[in-house]
């Protein structure tokens, strides 16, 4: 099961939202749909879904017309929806039977995914009578309940308290663990970098950089050194050329950008004899790559 | 297909378990209940009602009586003979409000003089019928004073014979029709609105709370809509049903209302008969899904459900002109307002009833506005489809009857949206 995009394009009237944007979507993988607001991610995601028309590319599910061969899908949107009068039960019922599920099956998966989300006590309250965060799980379960070969998921983890975003990351993993094919976007790159083997991030509808999570962060060039001695480093990081910072408590950091360059100063600290208590080499954090790739125009 | 039946099915079970629908039900029964049956409960039996007391100081020698008033000019009234001494007395009363007139008749030079006291003359409706009756007592008592024989005098007195011939025997008088023609318009208005204007709630709402950009990743905007307009028209066909049924019931098996009056007007359901109700029916379901399908478009078009009023105006507007020509039809019938309103959709299901509730049309006359109507929905349901898909998505706009015409045209690309069981593709593949 595999959802290609390739080269996307989609226009408003003269105004270019996504342009040639491509990424492949692998069975048991979560992919991370990453940028700022007004990146296009929402653009893209509709695209695919249909909800949009759009000017140019494809999209295709295990090599096939994505319309023609539609897989069943799980989308949580980034705005929220749900029939705010009706029982929790009653409309994730009805979502279900829409995706064809049988009554009895629809039930039964329903006081499963209630439980394992620990709202089982709100099955017969109307939704507007639940907390944001419980509001969430029930969107969550909209998502999920037919049991969807695709789930979209546009920022699943806004609302909830960190107990339960622990609680949403187990069933993510678990969900990816039994091969659902997953797109996932989301500013917290904590939990993007937690999930996601390939991402891509966008702005202004171009994609900025793409491929697989740890491959960007090598190839990202710029790491972090962090050094640590109990004699002053700084003398000798200025005659090197590096504008160190001292981090406190005999620590320093400095940007390099190759490893070798990393072992270059290290051989040169040691043969002035400079004593090192701590050598480490940090990849770059996503947030960091995504601060620089999207933040330089903002 | 399938998914079409969930979609109907859960928009019937919504509107039936709704408070208005129950509420409104059990209202509208009641006030068929009431209207027909009241006058049983109170009257105890169908006993003339008087219109009051009517004193006659009789100073003639006519020898007036009470029967012979009471058979001769009304029978509405009460009457009452009195002498001369009487007048002042009977004056007071009439002040009083507690007759509705003094009479004197006095023998007068030759003809009898009548002096009619009435508080306005308005309540002296029976002077005619009294001025002839007296007119007929003096020729009766001036022939018996020429001794002719009984048969001379018979032919004297003998009264012109009226012999009434109606052209349009049967036919509906406007006084019979008025006010259940009226209260039929009122009520087929009032569930076309509810009906209508709820599909409109309905879809503002899966709109406003965004939970239409989930329900069409599963079901096409076509079959949504489609099933909606079903399930809620068809809430709407058992409503009507069971208000109709209870009321047919109760007509046939207690008696229509006769004798109840509004105003001037009296209340007698039981002259509408079957034809009128049998299209009645029909023009409840045809007019329900040619408003039905407008008042849903014009619902797509909001962003929040605070919005629904102002977009839904025009649609309201539309559907309160056809109820005020429906209005204007039942006192005309074939005037050129009715005939021709009943040919323009907008205005069928309105005048339509009204003109077969008060009027004799011929079935040609019923049946082509009807196909009109239906060939309108057909019509304004494909364009409604076309505004709905485009306002999927469509938020933060002013609803209007611009972006309605421009939602019309970006329809036509609209978001190919086909859901699992369409085959529509996305252009561009």
């Amino acid at each position: 099961m595999t959802l290609e995009i390739r080269n996307l394009g989609k226009r408003y009237g003269d105004k270019t939202v996504v342009d040639g944007v491509s990424l492949t979507v692998r069975e048991g993988q979560a992919f991370g749909l990453l940028g700022g607001n007004g990146a296009g991610k929402t653009t893209t995601i509709r695209s695919v879904l249909g909800l949009l028309e759009y000017e140019q590319g494809e999209v295709l599910w295990n090599g096939k017309n994505f319309a023609a061969n539609r897989p069943s899908i799980g989308y949580l949107p980034e705005e929220r929806g749900l029939y705010p009068k009706e029982t929790v039960s009653e409309q994730l019922l009805y979502l279900a039977r829409l995706e064809g599920m049988k009554k009895a099956a629809a039930q039964q998966a329903l006081k499963g995914w209630l439980e394992r989300l620990d709202i089982a006590e709100h099955e017969h309250k109307r939704v507007e009578q639940l907390s944001k965060g419980n509001q969430q799980k029930v969107q969550i379960i909209s998502a999920l309940l037919h049991d969807p070969e695709l789930v979209i998921l546009d920022e699943p983890f806004s609302g909830l308290d960190p107990v339960n975003s622990d609680m949403l990351s187990s069933v993510v993993k678990e969900e990816l663990a039994r091969g659902k094919a997953m797109i996932f976007s989301s500013h917290q790159m904590m939990q993007v970098e937690q999930f996601c083997e390939d991402i891509c991030i966008l702005k202004k509808g171009i994609v900025q950089i793409d491929g697989r999570l740890d491959d960007i962060k090598r190839s990202y060039g710029r790491s972090s050194l962090i050094l640590r001695s109990e004699a002053d480093l700084a003398p000798v990081l200025q005659a090197g050329g590096y504008e160190g910072t001292k981090r406190g408590a005999g620590e320093w950091a400095l940007k390099i950008d190759s490893e070798e360059e990393a072992f270059g100063l290290m051989r040169r600290l040691a043969q002035e004899g400079v004593p090192l208590l701590k050598f480490e080499i940090k990849e770059p954090t996503l947030h960091e790559i995504f601060i620089e790739k999207v933040g330089e125009a903002v | 297909m399938n998914k079409m039946w969930t979609v109907l099915a859960y928009s019937f079970k919504e509107r039936i378990r709704s408070k208005s629908f129950k509420v409104m039900t059990l209202i509208v029964i009641a006030a068929i209940l009431l209207l027909t049956q009241l006058p049983k409960w109170l009257g105890g039996g169908g006993e003339a009602q008087t219109q009051g007391t009517v004193a006659v100081i009789d100073e003639s020698n006519l020898n007036l009586t009470a029967e012979g008033l009471s058979g001769n000019v009304s029978p509405l009234y009460t009457w009452q003979v009195l002498p001369a001494e009487e007048l002042d007395a009977q004056t007071a009363l009439l002040k009083d409000d507690k007759l509705e007139g003094v009479v004197r008749v006095n023998a007068g030079d030759g003809a009898p003089q009548v002096t009619l006291v009435v508080d306005k003359s308005e309540d002296a409706s029976f002077a005619q019928p009294l001025m002839s009756y007296v007119g007929q007592a003096y020729t009766a008592s001036e022939v018996g004073k020429l001794n002719l024989d009984a048969g001379e005098a018979r032919q004297i007195t003998a009264p012109p014979v009226l012999d009434l011939q109606e052209l349009n025997a049967g036919g509906k008088s406007f006084a019979e029709t008025f006010m259940p023609v009226y209260l039929l318009l009122f009520l087929l208005y009032f569930m076309i609105y509810l009906f209508a204007g709820n599909v409109a709630t309905s879809i503002s709402v899966e709109k406003g709370s965004r939970i239409k950009e989930i329900l069409i990743t599963k079901v096409s905007p076509g079959q949504l809509l489609t099933g909606k307009l079903l399930g809620v028209g068809l809430a709407g066909i058992l409503q009507f049903a069971l208000i109709f049924g209870v009321g047919a019931a109760l007509i046939r098996f207690a008696g229509g209302g006769e004798g109840i009056r509004l105003g001037a007007f009296s209340v007698d359901f039981s002259i509408l008969g079957g034809g009128t109700l049998a299209v009645t029916a029909l023009v409840f379901v045809l007019g329900y899904f040619f408003y039905a399908a407008l008042f849903g478009a014009a619902g797509s078009l909001v962003s929040r459900s605070e919005e629904l009023n102002q977009a839904i105006m025009p649609v309201s507007i539309l559907l309160m002109a056809s109820f005020f020509a429906g209005m204007m039809s039942m006192n005309d019938p074939n005037g050129t307002l009715a005939v021709a309103g009943s040919y323009i959709p907008f205005l069928t299901p309105l005048v339509l009833i009204a003109r077969v509730g008060a009027g004799e049309l011929a079935p040609m006359e019923i049946m082509v506005p009807l196909l009109i109507l239906a060939a309108s929905t057909v019509l304004v349901a494909w364009l409604s489809s076309r505004i709905y898909r485009a306002g999927v998505l469509l938020y933060g706009q002013k609803p209007s009857l611009g972006m309605m015409l421009r939602a019309l045209g970006s329809g036509k690309r609209g978001p190919a949206v086909s859901a699992s069981a369409g085959g529509k593709t996305t252009s561009g593949m």
